[in-house]
C-alpha cells in the first residue's frame, strides 16, 4: 500500500464513490500530482500569445462545465510566470509586457448583481489599456451582457452579437457593441486527443514505482490494469481514441472531466489500496471497467459516471465480429492475446463459459487487448465494431490521406438512391422534384443533373488548428463543379449513404440524418437546378430499369422528343 | 358587428348571413367549415392570391387585393377542367360514368397525341401516361371524391385549382357530339363545399394586416411569387400546354370558362391581435430556401397552425378575455403534472369556444328551441375544426382518448423555427421559448408557465422541475431535427440554417 496516496488521488477524479473533489479544476490544481498528470492544451499557447500582444481586449473562455476552462486559465498564468492566488475570485495581474490584466476565475460564481457591476467595469478596461481574462459559463454571460444596455432592442442585439461570436468561435477580437471581445468557446474545439495523452500520463512509471514494493502487488487489480495498459499501449490508445471520436461524431461529445473520470475509474474500479483483496482476475480488467462491467455483469453503480454510461450504451460488445470464430468458437486465446491475458481468460473460462454475458466479456477484452497485427483483420474489426466508413472517415478527418474517387462514388450512389431509388450506373445523377410523402411517384420531373465526374469530396480544415497549433482536423464537404456546398458530410451521414448504396432502406431514419440529407438536397437544388432550360425531362421508374424521356414544347405548340 | 372589408356591410350576402343566424360565421367571419381539408386551406389562399382581381382577367394576378375601392373584393378563377380531366379522370373512381366526360377524356388524349411530332403512337401514349403519372403524383386530396373535386399540391399557378362539384343532372344531359362548348362549364363552381372559404378567411386576415404596410405587402407578394411562380416552372409550362391545347382545339373561350368568385368577410377586430405576427412569420418562413416541395408541404401545416391561433384570438377577443395559453406537453405518454396542467389548459380553451358560441346564440336572438341545434352546428364549424386540424398536425394529442392537450410535432416545430427566426439567424433556446410564448402563447418551460399565471407568483419547485424536463424534451427534439446547437451545457442556440431568398434576390 505504498502508493495509496496516488490511488486515492485517482479515485478523487471520478464520482463513483461520490468523492470527486479533484474533478474540479480549481481543486485539482492544488494537488501535488497535478503537475505530473496535467495535459497541456494548445489553447494555452493561443491565449498566452494574445496576452503577450499589445492590443488590450477581453478574452472570454467559455464552454461546457468540465471542459478544462479553469485549468487552462491557471496553466496560462503559470506559463506567464505569475503566481496566482487561487482563492481570489477576481484579481489583477501584471503581464510580462507590463500591462495589467484582470483575471476573473469564474464569472458564473458571482452573485447576480455583482455580475452586472463586474461586467460593466470589465468592458471599459480595454479602453484603459488593460486586458481582461475571464472564465464564464455561457448562459449567465449572455444574460448579464444584455443587461448592460438600456433598451430591450439593444439588449437583444447585444446578446445575439455575443452568441454569434461564440458560435463562430473564430479566435478573433470582435467589436461587439463597441467592446473589444475575443470569445473562445472550448465546447466547439475537438478534445478527443486529450484522452490518450492523459492516460499516458496516468500510467507513467514515475507514479507507479512505489507499487513494486507493495505486499499486494501479486494480486492488485489496479497495478495489473496499469501494467496491461502499458504493455498494450498502442492498441488500447487506438481503441480509446476511436471510441471518443465515435461518440463525438454521433453528437455525444464528452467533456474533459467526463473522460478524466472514466479513465481514472477504469484503472482503479473505484477501490483504494486498502480495499484491494484477492479476487478473480478477469472481473476487474480495465476493459470491463471502461464499459461499467464487473466480469460478466453490468455494474449499475458505475452508471453514475457519464462517460461509462455512454460507453455502455454504444453496445459494441453485442456486435458480431468476423473474429468471433477464432475468439468464441476456436478459443484461439494464445494467438489473439498476450500470454498474461490468455492465462486469465483460460482460467476464468473454466467457470464461466456458459454464463450469460461471457461472449460479450470476451469481445470487450478482445477490443482492448488483442495483439493482432494482420491489417486485414484489424480493418474488419474496426468495420464490425464501429462502421464500414469509420476508419476511412478517421483518416480523412485527421488529414492522414486525401479523399479519392471512391469517396465521391459513395456519395453519387447514395444521391442517386435518394433521387430516383436506384444506384447510379450512368455518368450523371438526375435531380428530381419528388415528394417525400403521399403517393409514390413512379414518374418524376428532372430539374437538373449532376455529372458524376464533377462530384468530389473535399476536406476543409476546422478552426481547431487555430487554438491547437499542432492539431489539424478536417471536416468533409461535397464539391460539385468546383463549388463547395455548405453542408458537412458527417460520419452518420456517410454510414447512412453506405447503407443506402447497399439497398438498405430505413423507413424511420434518425431526424438528424433526415435533416442532413434534406439540407443537402436544398443546397443541390439551389446550385444545380436549371430552370431556364426549356425542355421537360422526366424519368420513368420501372422494374426493368429507368427510362429517361426528354420532351420539348415547340413554338408551334407541338411536343417533340429531344 | 364590425367587419372587414367594410364594403361588405351593405351587401346582400352579409345580410343573408346575419339573417340566417349562422353563429360561427358571426364570430369567426364567413366561414370555416368542417369539410375543408388541411391542404385546401393553403390551396384556397393561394388561389385567391394568384387569380386575376379584375374581369379583364389579367390585373391583380399574383397580388393582394387593393382594398378601399368601395366594391366587393372578387377574383376570377380559371377552372382548367381539361387539365383536371387529363390528370384525374382515368384514375378516379367513377359512379355511373358520364358519357360526355368519357368522350371528352378520349378527345383530350387524341388532341395531345396529335401534338406529338416525330413520335410513334405507341411511344406517344406511353409519354402521355407518364405525364399523367407525373402530375398525379402531386395529388393531395383524392378521398372518395369525383375526379373534378380532387386537388393537387399547389406548386405552380396552373395546379392551384378552384372547387368544381359535379353537377350530375346537368352533365347527364350533355351531348358531346352537338354541344362541346358546355362540357367544361356544367359544374358547380360556387358550392363552397371543399374550398369553403377557410383559406379566404386567412387571406382576408393577411390583407387586413397589409392594408397600411406597403413594404411588407411587396415583400410577401415577392415571396409568394417565388413560391408558386418560380420553383416549378417546368410543371407550370407543361400544365398550361395541356390546358391551352384543349381550349384551342375545342374552340373554348377563356372568358366563358372563367368564374368570378367573391370574398366574404372577417370580424374587423377578431384577428387584429395576431395579424402582424402572421405576416412576419409568413415572410420569414417563405424567405427560407428549402427544397420547393418541402417548402409547400410544411407551409400547408404552418397555415393551419396560424389559423388555429386566429380562432383562439377571435374567441378571446369576442369574450373580451385574455387569450388562453397553449401549454404543450412534449413528453407524450408521461403521467406527469405537466400532462395534467396541459390537459386542463386545453379544456379551458374548449370551454372558451363554447362560451363564445353560446353567448353569440343569445345575442343573435336565436329562438330558445333552436339554440341547441344552432350551437351544435357552430361547434362543428369552429371548435371541431380547431380540434381535428390540431390532431392532424399532431399538435393536439392524443389522436383519440382522454386528456387532450397541446404538443408539438416535427413539421410544426420546423415551421415554428423557420417562421420565428429569420434565415441564417440564431437565438438562444430561452429566447426562442420566449418568442413562442409571445407569438403563439405556447408554454414549454417553467418561466413561461409562471408568466402565464395571473399573479406571476413563483411556482413550486417540483412543478418547475416538471416544466424544466419538458424543456429538455423539447430541446432534444430540436437537436434531433438539426435546429439546435449546444454552445455549452447551460446554453443552446436555435438556428435557422437556410439561406434567404430575399437576400439572394437583392444580390
Amino acid at each position: 500500500m505504498k502508493n495509496s496516496e496516488y490511488i486515492l488521488y485517482l479515485n478523487s477524479l471520478h464520482n463513483y464513490n461520490a468523492q470527486n473533489q479533484n474533478a474540479y479544476g480549481e481543486k485539482n490544481v492544488e494537488s501535488p500530482f497535478f503537475n505530473d498528470i496535467v495535459v497541456k492544451v494548445g489553447l494555452c499557447d493561443f491565449i498566452y500569445e494574445r496576452l503577450s500582444g499589445n492590443q488590450p481586449h477581453i478574452i472570454i473562455l467559455t464552454g461546457h462545465a468540465g471542459d478544462g476552462k479553469t485549468s487552462t486559465m491557471y496553466q496560462v498564468i503559470k506559463d506567464l510566470g505569475i503566481i496566482f492566488n487561487t482563492t481570489e475570485k477576481i484579481s489583477d495581474i501584471t503581464l510580462p509586457t507590463g500591462k495589467i490584466c484582470r483575471c476573473i476565475k469564474d464569472f458564473s460564481e458571482l452573485a447576480d448583481e455583482e455580475k452586472i457591476d463586474v461586467l460593466r467595469e470589465v468592458v471599459e478596461l480595454p479602453n484603459q489599456d488593460k486586458f481582461v481574462f475571464m472564465v464564464a459559463n455561457t448562459g449567465p454571460l449572455i444574460n448579464t451582457y444584455g443587461e448592460l444596455f438600456e433598451s430591450d432592442e439593444d439588449k437583444e442585439r447585444a446578446r445575439i452579437a455575443l452568441i454569434d461570436a461564440m458560435d463562430k468561435n473564430a479566435g478573433k477580437i470582435n467589436n461587439i457593441m463597441g467592446h473589444k471581445i475575443c470569445v473562445i468557446n472550448v465546447a466547439t474545439v475537438d478534445n478527443t486527443y486529450f484522452a490518450t495523452e492523459f492516460l499516458d500520463k496516468l500510467v507513467q512509471e514515475k507514479l507507479w514505482n512505489k507499487c513494486h514494493d507493495c505486499e499486494k502487488r501479486g494480486y492488485c487489480h489496479i497495478l495489473k490494469n496499469r501494467n496491461l495498459i502499458v504493455k498494450n499501449k498502442k492498441h488500447v490508445f487506438e481503441f480509446i481514441n476511436m471510441h471518443y471520436v465515435w461518440l463525438t461524431e454521433h453528437g455525444k461529445r464528452l467533456t474533459i472531466r467526463s473522460m478524466t473520470e472514466q479513465l481514472a475509474y477504469m484503472i482503479t474500479g473505484g477501490e483504494n489500496c486498502q480495499e484491494v483483496v484477492k479476487k478473480e482476475e478477469y472481473k476487474y480488467l480495465f476493459s470491463n471497467l471502461f464499459f461499467g462491467y464487473i466480469g460478466t455483469v453490468a455494474n449499475l453503480k458505475a452508471m453514475s459516471i457519464v462517460a461509462v454510461y455512454e460507453a455502455q450504451k454504444c453496445n459494441y460488445d453485442l456486435r458480431r465480429l468476423r473474429s468471433d470464430e477464432s475468439l468464441l468458437v476456436n478459443h484461439d486465446f494464445d494467438e489473439l492475446f498476450g500470454k498474461e491475458v490468455s492465462e486469465i481468460l483460460k482460467e476464468s473460462e473454466k467457470k464461466n463459459v456458459y454464463v450469460k454475458g461471457w461472449t460479450e466479456f470476451l469481445r470487450r477484452t478482445y477490443m482492448f487487448l488483442n495483439i493482432i497485427t494482420d491489417e486485414k483483420i484489424m480493418a474488419n474489426d474496426s468495420e464490425d465494431i464501429f462502421s464500414k466508413q469509420f476508419k476511412r472517415y478517421l483518416e480523412l478527418r485527421n488529414g492522414e490521406t486525401t479523399p479519392s474517387k471512391l469517396d465521391a462514388n459513395l456519395i453519387s450512389d447514395a444521391l442517386s438512391m435518394v433521387y430516383i431509388g436506384t444506384t447510379n450506373n450512368e455518368q450523371q445523377i438526375p435531380l428530381t422534384l419528388s415528394r417525400e410523402s403521399g403517393i409514390t411517384q413512379n414518374v418524376q420531373l428532372i430539374t437538373g443533373t449532376i455529372l458524376t465526374r464533377q462530384l468530389k469530396v473535399v476536406q476543409e480544415v476546422t478552426k481547431d488548428s487555430l487554438f491547437n497549433k499542432n492539431r489539424k482536423r478536417n471536416v468533409l464537404k461535397l464539391e460539385i463543379n468546383k463549388q463547395v456546398l455548405d453542408c458537412e458530410l458527417s460520419l452518420p451521414m456517410l454510414d447512412y449513404f453506405e447503407e443506402l448504396k447497399n439497398g438498405v432502406i430505413a423507413t424511420n431514419i434518425d431526424p438528424q440524418l433526415s435533416h442532413g440529407v434534406e439540407s443537402l438536397k436544398a443546397q443541390l437544388s439551389k446550385e444545380m437546378d436549371d430552370v431556364d432550360d426549356d425542355t421537360i425531362e422526366i424519368i420513368i421508374l420501372k422494374n426493368n430499369g429507368n427510362k429517361d424521356v426528354c420532351l420539348e414544347i415547340t413554338d408551334n405548340k407541338k411536343i417533340r422528343e429531344v | 358587428m364590425n367587419i372587414f372589408p367594410q364594403e361588405m356591410e351593405d351587401s346582400n350576402e352579409y345580410n343573408r348571413i346575419i339573417k340566417s343566424e349562422t353563429i360561427s360565421s358571426m364570430i369567426f367571419g364567413n366561414r370555416f367549415r368542417a369539410d375543408q381539408t388541411m391542404y385546401e386551406y393553403l390551396i384556397e389562399f393561394l388561389l385567391v392570391f394568384t387569380s386575376a382581381k379584375d374581369d379583364n382577367l389579367q390585373t391583380g394576378k399574383m397580388q393582394f387585393h387593393k382594398t378601399g375601392k368601395d366594391k366587393r373584393l372578387s377574383y376570377w378563377v380559371e377552372p382548367r377542367m381539361g387539365l383536371r380531366r387529363f390528370i384525374f379522370y382515368d384514375k378516379a373512381r367513377k359512379n355511373g360514368s358520364i358519357k360526355a366526360d368519357e368522350k371528352a377524356y378520349q378527345e383530350m388524349i387524341r388532341i395531345l397525341l396529335d401534338k406529338m411530332e416525330g413520335i410513334s403512337e405507341e411511344d406517344g401514349r406511353e409519354y402521355l401516361e407518364s405525364i399523367q403519372d407525373l402530375l398525379h403524383g402531386y395529388a393531395v386530396v383524392i378521398r372518395k371524391r369525383a375526379w373534378c373535386a380532387q386537388a393537387l399540391l399547389p406548386i405552380c399557378p396552373e395546379l392551384i385549382l378552384c372547387e368544381a362539384m359535379p353537377n350530375e343532372r346537368g352533365r347527364m344531359k350533355l351531348d358531346w357530339n352537338n354541344n362541346q362548348e358546355n362540357i367544361d362549364t356544367e359544374f358547380n363552381f360556387d358550392k363552397r363545399n371543399f374550398l369553403s372559404r377557410g383559406g379566404e378567411l386567412y387571406y382576408l386576415h393577411l390583407l387586413q394586416g397589409l392594408e397600411d404596410n406597403e413594404k411588407k405587402r411587396k415583400k410577401l407578394e415577392f415571396l409568394l411569387n417565388d413560391l408558386v411562380g418560380i420553383q416549378c416552372k417546368k410543371i407550370s409550362r407543361l400544365a398550361s400546354f395541356i390546358q391551352d391545347s384543349w381550349e384551342k382545339e375545342l374552340h373554348l373561350h377563356k372568358d366563358k370558362l372563367v368564374k368570378k368568385l367573391s370574398l366574404s368577410f372577417i370580424p374587423s377586430q377578431g384577428y387584429v391581435e395576431c395579424e402582424e405576427n402572421s405576416i412576419d412569420e409568413l415572410i420569414s418562413y417563405l424567405s427560407c430556401k428549402l427544397h420547393p416541395i418541402n417548402r409547400i408541404d410544411i407551409l400547408a401545416k404552418g397555415v393551419i397552425l396560424q389559423i388555429m391561433r386566429m380562432m383562439s384570438c377571435c374567441v378571446s377577443n369576442y369574450l373580451g378575455v385574455e387569450r388562453k395559453k397553449w401549454i404543450v406537453d412534449m413528453r407524450g405518454s408521461s403521467k406527469d403534472t405537466v400532462k395534467k396542467i396541459a390537459a386542463d389548459a386545453y379544456r379551458s380553451i374548449e370551454d372558451d369556444f363554447m362560451t363564445a358560441l353560446n353567448r353569440m346564440a343569445r345575442e343573435a336572438g336565436i329562438k330558445e328551441t333552436d339554440i341547441m341545434k344552432r350551437v351544435r352546428e357552430a361547434k362543428r364549424d369552429s371548435l371541431d375544426i380547431f380540434r381535428s386540424k390540431g390532431k392532424e398536425l399532431q399538435c393536439i394529442i392524443p389522436a383519440s382518448g382522454p386528456f387532450e392537450r397541446f404538443s408539438l410535432s416535427e413539421d410544426v416545430i420546423r415551421f415554428l423555427v423557420l417562421s420565428l427566426i429569420a434565415p441564417q439567424e440564431k437565438m438562444t433556446l430561452n429566447m426562442f421559448l420566449g418568442k413562442l410564448y409571445e407569438n403563439y402563447g405556447i408554454v414549454v418551460g417553467p418561466d413561461e408557465y409562471r408568466k402565464s399565471l395571473d399573479d406571476e407568483s413563483t411556482i413550486e419547485t417540483s412543478l418547475a422541475n416538471s416544466f424544466s424536463e419538458n424543456v429538455i424534451y423539447f430541446q432534444n427534439f430540436l437537436k434531433a431535427t438539426g435546429f439546435l446547437r449546444e454552445l455549452s451545457d447551460a446554453t443552446s442556440i436555435v438556428v435557422n440554417p437556410y439561406t434567404s431568398i430575399l437576400e439572394e434576390a437583392d444580390e
